[in-house]
């Protein structure tokens, strides 16, 4: 464990680092130091007045705007990089003179007609403080923006207790006895994350991060894929789909169609390219099954669904589908489905939310006045409760102009009119030029990747999918107790995204540079803090529960075994999994993507009850088992055999004790990552479950073993052992006290939760 | 050694001392939950209350042709129909089945059915017509973010003192909960929930079974022993934690290890019951058609129901969140409307046939709402765009039936109460009087729900002027 400041060790890389104050900051503090126009923006006018006299107004919805037509408009704080975006604003606006003034400190005082009145005194702090931000604004001082901003007293993980955490997180699975020996350092960790990022899982986990957001996987279940498919397009789908031929493989066909978008951040992922490619990559990928639908061919190996081919598509009539990564997959274009009247404005929405990091909604969330609503003509133009949503989503919906209701490629002619009723395509001020029309969403995902939005998108989606948390949202209350404390964490998280973001940028895109940052940040490996301000620390560390899907790789990482059981023809079905989720999938928190669209955040009493079936079911499946091998191929056991009891004729038997609480230690590291001696009060407490249990079924002279939990049988296939290796019943009584054991320790917090 | 005196053996352990720190106390081993039981029914989309219960009619600029409509229509029908104090609009949806037409339901039979246990709220003025806000302040009483629902409110308040793993049960809608309870996301299917709710039997399917019973992992003790370890595990490892968002996780689990134990009850109460399809939750009228008939999200809808009953009736829930979407009409609204909206309402019918039949008919509230209303005009797609003023339906111990409160006028504008008697309307320009808002009728139901004046209520307040619609 090492103490460290949150930010010294994260952005300047330091190894060994002492706690700092928390005002610490290579320009922040007091205000004798050198402040750039952003920090001075963010500490000195919006977060002491402007957030709130201003902003009450100049929002896009806000009266000044959308009725005085006012042209300072200001992103409110669920805007992505809104801090950022105003101070643009500001910059543009303070070009502008009023008798020799700039306008900016001109108006809030009630000058040149401001529609608001006064809203600020001429001699005011406030006044003073927008003078200042000018000046910085047109003479900017040498100092960057403030980077560093300290959270005192936070402990981290060790380098090997990180990389156990972020080899489950990330890879489904444990450390290997090298890499445990290996990562000793922060540079060790660093290179032993790159390892684990090369690995299968580590593209199922970022198929799941961004399935958060998207929801494609509402189609991988059954063989609903396979009817995303344009049989006129691509006529070998009807045949796979009524073909006996097919049978075996319809079901990874349908999920390789299915899962076309995720499997292009897999493959962008697996070969390092730009991440820019999820959107701009003009080809679709196809692993060995979907390739079947478009008759790619030359793959190694025909059922690693891990091995892509770039394909590029073409319709009945040899048109070229112009790609544009994962919006033009069917998956995506049916998940986000369109209307005649919605005209893919449901799609735009989504494109804003997934790739641009910005809910459009938030931004009209004020009340509507009754009275003054009319039947307008065309509300979404003319209608100002309907517009202030429409002015960013239509031109955006616009774009995908050439594809149909059901994801098809239609094109669209130069000479067709556009809907004369809705904005022009476009994104932001600029419009869709008649030259693109027929490939509208390739010109958009080359807007979108150059939005300083979109890599915020990306790192805000993989801080979610590796922590679990949501990123802070702007504190809102400034009448708060600990105002400040909720600022010095939103600073910090604000300055660790942009860090983030900088880091991808100057990366070549490569996401997995992301991952890195959030695993070796505090917000990821915190594990205590002396900070007595807890509203600092709100996000800082993580224990979420882990998702059905998570746990599942988790028991197979630490047993071995995976929950679950075999079907007569020798399937396996696990428990948790998110194709069985008519089991406990849902029950224990987990999303279907289709009605079910978030992941539950906090246990409940289902979810209690499922982690302790899995543990009574797991105990009971492996404890036997284990014995019936050699002390030097057990898993779990390796030191104690069936035969080493705690007590003879009443009294204890020191070496049988001794090798039970190290073998009980061992089972705390194994399956809980806890580095405990055998004399270790934890110890004593799981010791405690064995010796009760082995006293309360040696009183009973209890010898009888469930049938279930006979070691007759290997769980991790289903197949029966050799006679002369079965455990039939316990007559020493210890099998069950283990069991006792196991299960105590893999209903665990530290088990269910990471 | 039963299971019930697994749960006292559990108290006597040790889990009846736990409070964790935040949310609430609970003691394990109380009596279970017997009421009242909250439905929150919401038509995801944002459903028109003008073919239900606001209907405005329209005229055909060609009486000899029936689809000439003219532009100012509200409706694509001639009038409502007088139900007793209802206005019904003359909607329904059927289908064919094998050459037979079926009706699901209608507008005028919800009423003929249920008129007289239901209050209509007409002209309530959302402020919204964004499908973020619409729900919360349909379903919490404020458009503010992060603010609880109602669901999450009586869930908290009844499950205060009570180990209740499924308090509150969610399928959809606006569940936020501020983390004043655990949020129990369910499965339609009950034969999960048997499986779940005896952790320590083995084969569960032989409960029951004299001739060949039902086996343990664990000796009841044993079980007990583990879990009272765990307990002291947990709450060690609490106790110590000094990052906020840990410690809290940690303090979730505990609770929810409390409300694990009655999970059994459920159980018992679902060892005979067989998952609802639509033939067996209508045998009269609807024996013989297949399981999943007019869709399956009806189906599903029912299933929603009929777990979220039984799990009241087993003392182990006190409200759930029920949800059906398809009601975002922007295109082909009165072919596809109706027929949502009839599954709604004809799950409504099966709520309180089942309610009945398990007798807590008369312990449950049912609250009817939706993101907000529909345009009082088509689009070009004949379909309606969103719209502030809506509708909501009310049923409960406490709330007088057979009432509709509050209307809008002919273009659907909310019109004004009278703030002394909200059963008197007046006109919108009538400052005396108030427009019915969400968070009126949900202060009215605090107020019956026993919610008022108390610290969740203080801490999640409604400022309003209160508007006594319910009497």
């Amino acid at each position: 464990m090492r103490s460290t400041s949150l930010w010294k060790a994260l952005l300047l890389g330091s190894a060994v680092v002492v706690p700092v104050s928390i005002t610490a900051g290579c320009d922040g503090g007091s205000s004798d130091e050198c402040q750039s126009a952003r920090t001075y923006f963010e500490q000195n006018v919006w977060g002491t007045f402007m957030g709130t006299k201003c902003a009450k107004c100049h929002t896009p919805d806000g009266v000044a705007v959308v009725e005085g037509k006012a042209k300072f408009v200001l992103q409110p704080s669920s805007y992505p990089g809104f801090l950022d975006a105003n101070l643009k604003m500001i910059e543009d606006i303070a070009r502008v003179d009023v008798d020799g003034k700039p306008i900016i400190l001109v108006k809030p005082t009630g000058g040149d007609s401001h529609g608001g009145g006064p809203v600020i005194a001429g001699d005011s702090e406030e006044l003073k403080a927008l003078e200042t931000l000018i000046d910085k604004i047109k003479n900017p001082p040498s100092c960057g923006d403030a980077q560093v901003q300290s959270i005192e007293a936070v402990v981290l993980m060790s380098p090997a207790d990180t990389f156990r955490k972020a080899a489950i997180n990330l890879a489904g699975r444990l450390p290997t006895a090298d890499e445990e020996k290996k990562v000793t350092s922060d540079d060790t960790l660093a290179a032993a994350l790159d390892g684990v990022m090369k690995e299968d899982i580590f593209l199922e986990r970022m198929r799941e991060m961004f399935n958060d957001s998207l929801l494609t996987d509402r189609w991988d279940r059954n063989a609903d894929g396979l009817y995303l498919i344009n049989d006129e397009d691509f006529p070998k789908i009807t045949e796979i789909k009524d073909a006996d031929g097919y049978d075996a493989q319809r079901r990874a066909i349908a999920r390789a169609v299915a899962r076309e978008p995720l499997n292009l951040v897999a493959y962008v992922v697996q070969k390092d390219k730009p991440f820019t490619e999820i959107l701009t990559a003009p080809y679709v990928v196809a692993n060995p099954f979907n390739a079947q639908v478009y008759g790619a061919t030359g793959f190694k190996d025909p059922n690693d669904e891990n091995e892509f081919q770039e394909v590029k598509l073409t319709t009945y009539d040899g048109t070229q589908v112009p790609h544009a990564g994962m919006l033009t997959t069917p998956a995506f274009l049916n998940r986000w489905p369109t209307t005649p009247t919605n005209r893919s404005r449901g799609r735009a929405r989504q494109v804003f939310k997934s790739f641009l990091a910005f809910n459009v909604l938030k931004i009209s969330e004020r009340p509507i006045d009754a009275t003054k609503v009319t039947a307008v003509d065309n509300p979404t133009m003319n209608s100002q409760y309907c517009n202030v949503c429409h002015i960013p989503i239509d031109p955006v919906a616009g774009s995908f102009r050439g594809w149909s209701e059901n994801g098809d490629y239609t094109k669209f002619y130069k000479d067709a009119e556009w809907h004369n009723d809705m904005l022009q395509a476009g994104f932001g001020s600029d419009d869709l030029p008649p030259d693109k029309y027929n490939s509208g969403l390739a010109w958009l995902a080359s807007k979108i990747v150059a939005d300083p939005r979109f890599a915020i998108s990306v790192v805000h989606t993989v801080y979610t999918g590796i922590t679990g948390h949501e990123p802070l949202p702007y504190p809102a209350d400034t009448e708060a107790a600990d105002f400040d404390d909720q600022m010095a964490a939103w600073d910090a998280q604000d300055a660790f995204f942009r860090s983030a973001v900088d880091t991808l940028t100057s990366k070549k895109w490569n996401v997995k540079e992301v991952v890195k940052t959030v695993v070796l940040s505090p917000y990821f490996r915190a594990e205590s803090s002396a900070n007595p301000k807890p509203a600092q620390l709100v996000d800082i560390g993580t224990g979420h529960l882990l998702p059905p899907e998570a746990l599942n790789r988790k028991i197979h990482a630490v047993t071995g075994v995976h929950w679950g059981y075999f079907d007569g023809d020798g399937t396996r079905r696990d428990m948790l999994a998110r194709e069985t989720y008519q089991n406990y999938f849902i029950f224990y928190g987990g999303m279907d993507s289709d009605s079910v669209v978030s992941h539950l955040k906090q246990a409940n009493g289902t979810v209690a009850a499922v982690a302790t079936r899995m543990a009574n079911e797991m105990a009971c499946s492996l404890t036997a088992w284990d014995f019936t091998k050699a002390p030097a191929k057990r898993r779990f056991f390796p030191l104690v055999e069936r035969a080493v009891v705690p007590e003879s004729t009443g009294n204890e038997v020191p070496a049988s004790v001794e090798a039970i609480k190290q073998n009980i230690a061992y089972l705390h590291h194994l399956i809980l990552g806890e580095n405990l001696k055998p004399d270790a009060a934890e110890v004593d407490r799981t010791y405690k479950i064995f010796l009760e249990t082995w006293r309360e079924l040696d009183k009973a002279q209890s010898n009888d073993l469930a049938w279930w939990c006979r070691g007759r049988w290997d769980p991790s296939t289903g197949l029966d052992l050799p006679e002369d290796q079965m455990i039939n019943d316990d007559p020493d009584h210890t099998i069950r006290a283990w069991m006792a054991v196991m299960a105590y320790l893999m209903m665990d917090y530290k088990f269910m939760y990471e | 050694m039963n299971r019930r005196d697994v749960v006292k053996l559990l108290s006597l352990a040790g889990l009846a001392a736990i409070c964790p720190a935040g949310i609430r106390s609970v003691s394990a081993g109380e009596p279970k939950y017997k009421g009242p039981y909250w439905i929150m029914l919401h038509a995801g989309g944002g459903w028109d209350p003008t073919l239900l219960c606001d209907p405005k009619g329209g005229k055909l600029s060609d009486p000899a042709n029936p689809n000439s409509w003219t532009d100012d229509s509200v409706n694509h029908f001639a009038k409502g129909v007088d139900v007793g104090p209802f206005k019904a609009a003359p909607v329904n949806f059927e289908d064919d089945f094998g050459g037979t037409v079926y009706e699901l339901y209608s507008s005028q039979r919800f009423f003929e059915d249920h008129g007289k246990r239901v209050v209509v709220l007409n002209g309530v003025d959302t402020m919204t017509n964004n499908h973020d806000t619409g729900p919360r302040i349909t379903w919490s009483g404020r458009a503010l973010d992060g603010q609880p629902s109602l669901a999450a409110l009586v869930a908290a308040q009844g499950s205060k003192d009570k180990d209740l793993p499924l308090a509150f049960m969610s399928w959809g809608g606006y569940d936020n909960t501020a983390g004043v309870v655990p949020l129990a996301r369910s499965q339609s299917d009950i034969r999960v929930v048997q499986r779940v709710s005896y952790t320590n039997v083995i084969n569960v399917e032989n409960l029951g079974n004299q001739n060949d019973p039902a086996t343990n992992f664990f000796t009841n003790e044993t079980a007990a022993r583990i879990q009272a370890a765990q307990t002291e595990r947990l709450k060690a490892m609490q106790k110590v934690q000094t990052l906020p968002n840990l410690k809290a996780q940690m303090g979730s689990l505990l609770l929810a290890r409390q409300g694990s134990g009655s999970l059994a009850a459920l159980a018992d109460e679902l060892l005979n019951v067989d998952p609802v399809t639509v033939p067996t939750a209508f045998p009269d009228e609807f024996a013989g058609l297949d399981d999943n008939a007019f869709g399956g999200d009806f189906r599903g809808l029912l299933s929603q129901a009929q777990l979220a009953l039984h799990a009241f009736h087993a003392g182990v829930g006190v409200a759930a969140n029920l949800s059906i979407g398809g009601f975002d009409t922007h295109s082909g609204h009165d072919n596809n409307h109706p027929r949502q909206l009839m599954k709604l309402l004809k799950t409504f019918d099966y709520i309180f046939a089942l309610a009945k039949q398990l007798g807590i008919d008369n312990n449950l509230y049912v609250v009817i709402g939706s993101d907000f209303g529909r345009t009082p005009y088509y689009n070009d797609g004949n379909g309606k765009d969103h719209w502030n003023v809506t509708s909501m339906v009310v049923t409960g111990p406490g709330i007088a039936g057979n009432r509709v409160i509050g209307a809008s006028d002919a273009g659907q504008k909310p019109m004004r109460v009278s703030k002394k008697d909200p059963s008197k309307v007046v006109d919108d320009s009538d400052t005396s009087g108030t427009r019915i808002e969400p968070g009126h009728i949900h202060q009215e139901l605090r107020r019956v729900s026993g919610l008022s004046g108390s610290e969740l209520d203080k801490t999640y307040g409604i400022p309003l002027d209160p508007l006594p619609l319910f009497g």
